[in-house]
Formats: C-alpha cells, structure tokens, sequence
C-alpha cells in the first residue's frame, strides 16, 4: 500500500456495498461485501474456455448482475470493486503486465476495464498480495506488521508485508520467488514463460513429476495423475517413494523460507496455496527450520483463510478505496 | 509530553499523549522548518522565510529570536534594499556544533566530525586488538580517540550535538544493544548505546554498520533518489543494508539483510548443521577467497604470494588463470544472491560495496552473469563512497537529530 496507514476504526464506514473479483487460471469467483466485510452472496464461473480479458469481464459483470438479483441489494449501492489477477500488476494504473495463467493477457488494463462495465471505481492487484492482505486483515496474520504469505501452488509466489505495508517495487514484482535459486533448484536460469526454479521443483506438477519419476512405472500407472497433497498424506502413511518426495519438497521449501526470512526477518510465513495448505508439508518443513536459528528462526503457519484468502482481501481493498472516496480531503 | 501542570481533566491528559500542536511543539516544528530553510538557500532575510515558510512574520521574527538564543543562527549585518529599509540577513551556523560518526570495524575503530552542514572537519582512526576489543575497552578508546579529535579541531566537548556508532552486527536500535559480534571479544548483548551515553551528553545512537552505508550512499553517494535499493557489503563478512520506501528496513527482531546466511547452490550441498550457517560469508568474504588462493598455492608453487582479497582479483582481471576461476566462483554466488534478492524485493538499484564487493572485475563478472535475467533488471553499480560510507551515514543519521537538542522545548520553558 502506497498511501499512509490509519486507524481503520477511525474512518467512518461508507453505507454500501462492494465487490470482490478473484480470477484464476480455471476458475472465476465473485462475492459481494457489505460495508463490515461480511460476504452477502457468491458467483463462480470457469475461465478455462473463456480466458480473454474482455470475456472475463463480461462473466464478471454477469456474476455481479446475477449476485444482485440474488441478494436483492440495489446495484446503485456498489461503491467499489477489487479484483486480483493471477500475475505481475502495475496497481497504480490497473494493469495486468502479464500472466501464463490466462491466454492472451498481457499489458490487460483490467481497472479501467471494470469501471467501464461495472461503473464504480475499480483496483487490481496481484492475487498473491491480495491473499497476504486477507490474511493480515482476518486470518492467520491478523495485524502482524511483518510477515511473507507463501502461496504454492502451480506456481509460487509471495505477498510481503514490510511494516505493515505491502511491498510492490517500481516495477511491481516484489514477491515473485517462484524464480528463487536455493540449494537444489536447477541452476541455469528460466526460459521466459516457463516456471521458475523453485516452482519447477516444488510447484504442484514439479512435485508431481518428481513423484511419477520416482514410481514404479507399474504402480505409476495408477498414482500418476496424485495431487501433491495426495502424495504428502501417503508419506505420512508410510510410502517410502513418496516420502521422499515430501523431504526434498520441505528440504527445498525450508530454503526458500530461510532465505526470504534472512533478506527481510519477517516474524511469521503464511502458507497457503493448494500445496502449501498441505499439512504434512508444513510440519516437514518446520522440522527441517528447526536448527536455523541464525538470523532468526521463521515460524510457519498454515493459511487461515484458505481459498477465500483472495476474496477478503479484494473486499478490504475494494472497502479501502471505497473509504478513500467517501473521506473528507483534510 | 504528558503535563502534571495542565490537569483540568482526563480528557485532556489523554489528549496530550498524542501530538497536538501546543505552543512549545508548535514552536519546535516551526524551527525545524526555518532551519531547514536557511541550510538549503544559504543566508537570507527574515521575509525571505516568510516567504518561504508560509509563517506569519511574527512567528518567523519570535523563532529566529528563539534560533539566534541557541547559537544556530545570527545575523551577518544588511543586505540589499529593494527600496525600503535594507533587510536584515541571517545565516545557519554550521559551527555552532558538530556531529560524530565512528564505525567499528573487525581491527580497527574510524571517526569522522562535520559540522551541521555535514561538511567534513577531520578523521582520525584507532587499531583494535583481539585483547583490547572487549565493550569496555572499545567504549574507552571511543572516548578517548573522540576526545583527542575534537581538541585537535578545537572543539567544545559541549558542541557535540551527535554520536552515531556503526557495528558489524545485529543491533536493537532502540536499546541501543549491539546482539552478537564475533569478530570481537565477549560482545554478546553489548548495551553500547547505554555506555557511550556515561561518556558523552550528546544523544548516541548505535547502528548495524551495512544499514548506516546505505544511508551514507543514499544521502551523498550512488543510491542519491532511490527509494527503494540494497546496498550489499562484502569485505570480511557478508551483510546488506535494505532502504524501503526511503526508510533503513530492519525487519521485526533486527535483522533484516542479513544475507551472509543465505543458502544458495554452489556452495554446499550438505544438510544444514547449526555450524553450517554463515557458510557463505565464509566463502565469499575476504578469508575466504585468500584461503582458497592459498589451497591453490600448495598445489602449484608457481602462484604469487598475495596479502589481500583484492589482489587475488587483481590477478584474475591481469589473466591469472586460477585467480580467475576464484573469481568467477564467487561471482556467480553473488549473482545468485542479487536475483534472490531482486525476486524478494524489486529494488530499483543494488549496489556493491566493502574491500571484495567494490572490485571492479567482480562487478564487471555479475553484471555479466545477470545479462539477460528476467526480473534481475535492476542496474548493479558500485557505492560511491568507499571505505567512507558507513562514516558518512552515521554522520548524516546524527544531522537528523543533531539540533533538536538545541530547540527541543525543555519542561520549564513554554
């Protein structure tokens, strides 16, 4: 966040409501707030056919009609709305720069994109550091001040908090350490487009083919197409090929995790992400941290939110901006 | 701020905790902002800071009263007349007091004294010995050598309006306790800031030395504007000062920018042991480097015998084979290092700094290295200041505080 923190208490709430937009590479979720946060109706629809921005945005305003109708709230109650894009996003201008996750987006000026269909004030943010400001305004990093939300997922990424404020840098990519170079990531740099280092070994399919590469080609047969999840609940469980899996994976992850927390010293990570809310993954990781203790020893916690982490963060920046139009100029 | 005087109510009392603007507050902000004035457009009239400052001519007339009464500010006769009355003009007194910034190194302690301008007035520099490193040894010979210096340039003890003090460690800032720091004896949770304050009157503030480079490279040097850069430092060991937003980052516990702990590839594929940890400032520190041109001496007689870190680079960019094969090792470590950094952060410069880092061919081999990144497309340059650096930040984070002292309302005045 660019502009000063304040009292969130000492703002007085704008009467309305405001809508939260989460686009991934498969689906599309909606929900519309009230002016306390609190979720009055979901909308969902997928984007695999339809992954072009302007499709996107018509299935947006189509979920808001369809939220409306459903809700009985009047469309004239809209204040604002936020929307988090699964890639690099210039806040200040509402454009997506670019992401693989949806065909066709680059340099999308997915803001003025809503305003023009929703006509309401609109913010885009990278979904990752919406996650990270969900969970620092109702999950599991409620109020920390310095702290890394971790999403692993297909990909990685993280949403820092610096003091309270989310760190963007000039060029909008603070946070993209799906790209990080630990012990045991491949040494030769990315091609553009494809995952990057850490994700190709600890993203979901490199955890995957990791685990079909290990297999019994008999047995594979049958396990290939395991979620990452999946494998790490069958470690616990006593498959030794899987368990192995699951060390280098929180072998890897713990590097990562050392090495964000040596640059910044950020008291807690956040995993989440549908392989970082893995359970036996995070207690495996946490086993390996246990003798970093130089400079700090990072402490891990699992998301609190889950896949709404994105949702509660749209709401509060959409609440955010809603506030910022109706505050008096001092 | 909370006043025993004015109790006419719980209200009010409560109300004082927060900042409101009472006269003597009113009048300290006012005379930040005149003097603020009067450094950045050399002397100038009384209505001339009006002008500037948006103040009613009274105020201005009632604050430079209050400045002159303090010594930082006096008149130097009349200037120009426009037409009416020649005006009065008034200058800052950069003499009217100085500032000290002393950076402790692994053997040695260095200091440096400016005035109020930041002009420099003198140096001067003391060898540490292992045997005479302990905190109250080092808090003496801080005296001592300070003291020294200031005769020299004759100065008032009393005019020392700052003490800034650099450590190569982790450092509560607000406690002023130096954590943990090995190159000296018995420094474990050293209350140095505490110490120096029984020798001196003048505020102390203890700093980790990185974090002050970087304020010294952002105020005078090659970070002049950024406000978002990491300035890594290599010399014995490995740290980095982070400025965010403008603002030294220091992380929740202190210790942001602590990079010698990094784990990245080329180093060591071992498990991580607790004696583990700092393996990479082992390697790409000073120590390191002669200790590996040393491992290759014994394999090959032929090499030149070196005293420095530096020289072994000066030997790789002069076409010495296995020089070059350290340097390059080293290089694509901290080019590793640069893009774990980039990826976290997205700074818009890095710069390079200490007796290892600011070698110019290491900085031509990573720049190299990085050619073609996608997300390292920040410029990584030199610092600007050398061996100065940490000198010149703490003497530009005493400038902040320096005169406040001066025209701080004290409790009986208002």
């Amino acid at each position: 966040m660019r502009k000063q923190a304040r009292s969130r208490s000492a703002v007085r709430r704008p009467d309305g409501n405001v809508v939260a937009v989460d686009i991934g590479g498969t689906n599309l979720r909606v929900a519309l707030a009230d002016s306390n946060g609190r979720i009055l109706g979901r909308s969902a629809a997928s984007t695999k056919a339809t992954s072009s921005p302007d499709m996107v945005v018509t299935q947006i305003h189509q979920c808001v009609q369809q939220l409306l109708q459903q809700t009985g709230v009047p469309r004239s109650s809209l204040l604002a709305v936020a929307a988090g894009a699964p890639g690099v996003t210039d806040r200040d201008a509402g454009v997506v720069f670019a992401t693989s996750y949806l065909k066709g987006w680059t340099n999308v000026p997915l803001g003025p994109l809503l305003e023009s269909v929703l006509h309401i004030p609109a913010v885009v943010e990278n979904d990752v550091k919406l996650a990270a400001v969900g969970e620092n305004w109702k999950g599991a990093a409620r109020g920390v001040p310095n702290f890394v939300f971790l999403a692993i997922g297909t990909g990685i990424a993280a949403g820092i908090f610096v003091n309270g404020q989310l760190v963007h840098g000039p060029n909008w990519v603070a946070g993209e350490v799906g790209y990080l170079i630990v012990p045991g990531t491949p040494v030769t740099p990315a091609k553009r487009g494809a995952p990057g280092s850490l994700e190709a070994m600890i993203g979901g399919e490199g955890i995957r083919h990791r685990w079909v590469c290990s297999s019994d080609p008999k047995r594979a047969r049958n396990t290939k197409d395991l979620a990452a999840t999946a494998i790490f609940d069958r470690a616990v469980a006593g498959d030794s090929n899987a368990k192995n899996v699951l060390d280098e994976s929180a072998r890897i992850l713990a590097y990562a995790v050392h090495n964000i927390s040596a640059v910044l010293n950020s008291s807690v990570f956040v995993l989440g992400g549908g392989v970082g809310i893995s359970k036996p993954l995070l207690a495996a990781t946490q086993r390996i941290l246990e003798p970093y203790t130089q400079p700090s020893r990072p402490k891990l916690i699992s998301s609190k939110l889950g896949q709404d982490a994105q949702l509660i963060g749209a709401i509060r920046l959409a609440l955010d901006k809603a506030e910022s139009l109706s505050d008096p100029q001092i | 701020m909370a006043s025993g005087r004015n109790c006419s109510g719980d209200l009010i009392v409560k109300k004082e905790t927060v900042l409101v603007a009472r006269p003597p507050l009113l009048r300290q902000t006012n005379a930040q902002l005149l003097l603020r004035l009067l450094r950045k457009s050399g002397p100038c009239s009384k209505a001339d800071l009006v002008r500037a400052s948006g103040l009613s001519a009274p105020t201005v007339t009632n604050v430079v009263a209050h400045l002159a009464s303090t010594g930082l500010v006096e008149p130097i006769g009349e200037g120009d007349s426009t037409g009416g009355r020649p005006p009065d003009i008034i200058r800052f007194r950069a003499e009217r007091g100085c500032v000290a910034g002393v950076e402790i190194g692994p053997n040695f302690i260095r200091f440096l004294l400016a005035d109020l301008d930041g002009h420099e007035l003198g140096r001067a520099k003391a060898s540490l010995s292992w045997n005479s490193s302990k905190p109250a040894a080092v808090c003496a010979q801080i005296a001592k050598e300070l003291r020294n210096l200031l005769r020299k340039l004759k100065l008032d003890e009393e005019q020392l309006l700052g003490l800034v003090v650099g450590v190569p460690a982790i450092v509560d800032v607000k406690q002023g306790v130096v954590f943990s720091l090995s190159a000296l004896k018995g420094w474990d949770s050293v209350p140095l800031g505490s110490m120096l304050s029984r020798e001196f009157q003048c505020r102390v503030i203890v700093e980790n030395d990185t974090n002050l480079a970087a304020q010294g490279e952002y105020h005078h040097g090659a970070a002049k504007g950024e406000q978002n850069f990491v300035f890594i430092i290599i010399g014995e060991g490995v740290g980095a000062g982070i400025v965010l937003d403008g603002n030294i980052y220091r992380g929740a516990k202190w210790s942001a920018g602590e990079i010698g702990y990094l784990r990245v590839p080329n180093i060591s594929r071992e498990h991580p042991t607790i004696h583990g940890y700092g393996r990479l400032e082992k390697v790409l520190g000073a120590p390191g480097i002669l200790r590996s041109w040393r491992a290759s001496r014994k394999r090959s007689r032929t090499h030149p015998k070196v005293s420095s870190a530096t020289e072994v680079f000066d030997l790789a960019a002069a076409g010495n084979s296995q020089a070059k094969k350290i340097l390059l090792q080293r290089a694509t470590i901290l080019s590793d290092i640069v893009l774990d950094l980039a990826l976290i952060l997205n700074p818009s410069v890095i710069l390079l700094g200490g007796e290892v880092g600011s070698h110019p061919r290491l900085l031509q081999e990573v720049n190299k290295q990085l050619k073609g990144s996608e997300f390292a497309v920040m410029p990584v340059g030199p610092g600007a200041l050398g061996s100065s650096a940490v000198m010149w930040g703490a003497v530009y984070m005493g400038l902040e505080f320096a005169v406040l002292g001066l025209i701080q309302p004290s409790e009986s005045a208002s």
